[in-house]
């Protein structure tokens, strides 16, 4: 199906739609973040000003829309580390798991690792970060960003996610599952095939499902389980976390803040109707905050 | 895969770091060591990291040392990590020569430092490992970090 085609499911689910619309057709600015342990956000700003770059805040502490930067990849700076290049609603998740210094994280769909360094900064580097995906290459990527970052905290692992060891309970899990990335259709690039995967959602749902429930079953007691995509579908969103939620009564959706505008999870979709609780999930949409679509839902375990 | 380093395996590294370049061992007071075949790797020390040993390891933390035939050898990744305690074998660059060194050159001239690996600094910052040959200063950064031929536009 025409992507254009595609998008008119959602027509009465996003709100103003067309403006929704309008908003796929620009690129998403770029957004990065400091490295605390290399430098500064006044030293960053100065150096990267000296090529033309202007940092301007975001509603991220650390976190800066980067004005003029075209390949954020290849500067000096971010080769010493001294910035992770990270979508601004991408932080959200992180933002949403809240872990602090001396806890246990597993972030378990962890590659390329934006969310993961994200977590090792909020703790400062003082407890444990789990950091777990499958795929070498992608694991690859995960590592090299560790050790350009100079991340000490954080180990990684390569399960396959829903078999990931329940040896060993964590503090927070985040589940930044694989989807069908509808959030990141923006400025569409001139080879991307403009024809989409209608069958993506279903086939991912049963997975992302799985992942949650093992993410579940290492989260302790009180505990905070973290569900993203960056996808609009709800078959990949709360239609998982309702089915989750239906067979493990020790977890709850708690209300999540974040410094972005957002609209509440569904309460249904098609004929399927979803529990209240999904209302405190967030939908994040690109014509309300400039950067990509996103789904948070923050559990907690009794 | 990864498994908690031996105790000489620390203390191999803790020696070569203090003597090679003037780290004092207690700098290292803050870090779990971790080895595989073929590297040692500094860990953030806390209470967790012991926990580690429940599961499979394809990394913990920053690759510091990796063991080679001819002998241990400092990876840029750790150096800039803890190479700022370096007292000794310690070259700094100017901005030009800085370049040259992140796009992975040899930087011809003769250095004051004994022959073999050096930290390599500019600006007050680590920039990573150097190789003191008879070419010169042989840059060691790896493809990952380096610069690439084209400047930025």
């Amino acid at each position: 199906m025409h992507i254009n085609d595609w998008w008119l499911r959602y027509r009465g689910v996003i709100p103003d739609f067309d403006a929704f619309r309008a908003a796929l057709a620009a690129p998403p600015p770029v957004h990065l973040r400091v490295n605390p342990r290399r430098t500064t956000s006044a030293a960053l700003r100065e150096r990267l000003a000296a090529v033309g770059v202007r940092l301007e805040d975001a509603p991220v502490p650390g976190a800066f829309r980067a004005g003029g930067m075209t390949r954020p990849g290849l500067s000096t700076e971010f080769l010493l580390g001294h910035y992770y290049v990270q979508g601004l609603t991408s932080m959200m998740p992180a933002l949403a798991l809240a872990p602090a210094p001396g806890e246990r994280v597993l972030d378990l769909c962890a590659a390329p690792g934006s969310k993961t360094t994200q977590i090792a900064d909020m703790i400062g580097d003082q407890g444990l970060v789990v950091a777990n995906d499958l795929k070498i290459h992608r694991l690859r990527a995960l590592q090299s960003n560790l050790e350009r970052l100079g991340v000490v905290c954080a180990a990684v692992t390569s399960y396959r996610g829903e078999h990931f060891p329940r040896r060993l309970l964590f503090d927070r899990v985040l589940v930044d599952a694989p989807c069908s990335g509808e959030g990141t259709w923006r400025e569409v690039p001139p080879k991307r095939s403009l024809e989409w995967d209608t069958g993506q959602s279903e086939r991912l749902a049963p997975v992302q499902l799985r992942l949650l429930q093992r993410a579940a079953d290492v989260v302790r007691s009180g505990g905070v389980l973290v569900y993203s995509t960056c996808t609009y579908a709800p078959e990949e969103n709360e239609a998982v976390v309702d089915a989750f939620l239906s067979e493990r009564e020790d977890f709850a959706v708690e209300p999540v803040s974040l410094p972005v505008p957002h609209a509440p999870g569904l309460a249904g979709w098609k004929d399927r109707a979803y529990g209240n609780s999904l209302g405190h999930a967030a939908r994040i949409y690109p014509h309300l905050v400039d950067s990509w679509g996103f789904f948070v839902a923050r559990l907690r375990r009794a | 895969m990864l498994d908690f380093a031996a105790p000489e395996t620390v203390r191999g590294t803790l020696e070569y770091l203090e003597s090679r370049f003037g780290i004092a061992r207690e700098r290292f007071d803050a870090f779990t060591f971790f080895e595989s075949g073929s590297a040692v790797w500094i860990f953030a020390a806390s209470p967790h990291a012991a926990e580690l040993g429940a599961l499979k390891l394809e990394a913990a933390g920053v690759p510091l040392i990796r063991r080679k035939k001819r002998g241990l050898k400092p990876t840029t990744a750790g150096l800039r990590i803890v190479g700022h305690w370096a007292t000794r074998n310690v070259i700094d660059l100017g901005a030009d020569d800085a370049v040259s060194f992140l796009s992975r050159r040899t930087i011809a001239g003769r250095y004051e430092t004994d022959g073999g690996f050096v930290i390599v600094r500019a600006g007050g910052e680590v920039l990573g490992c150097g190789l003191v040959s008879a070419k010169g200063l042989e840059s060691q950064i790896p493809a990952d970090l380096a610069l690439a031929e084209a400047p930025e536009p």
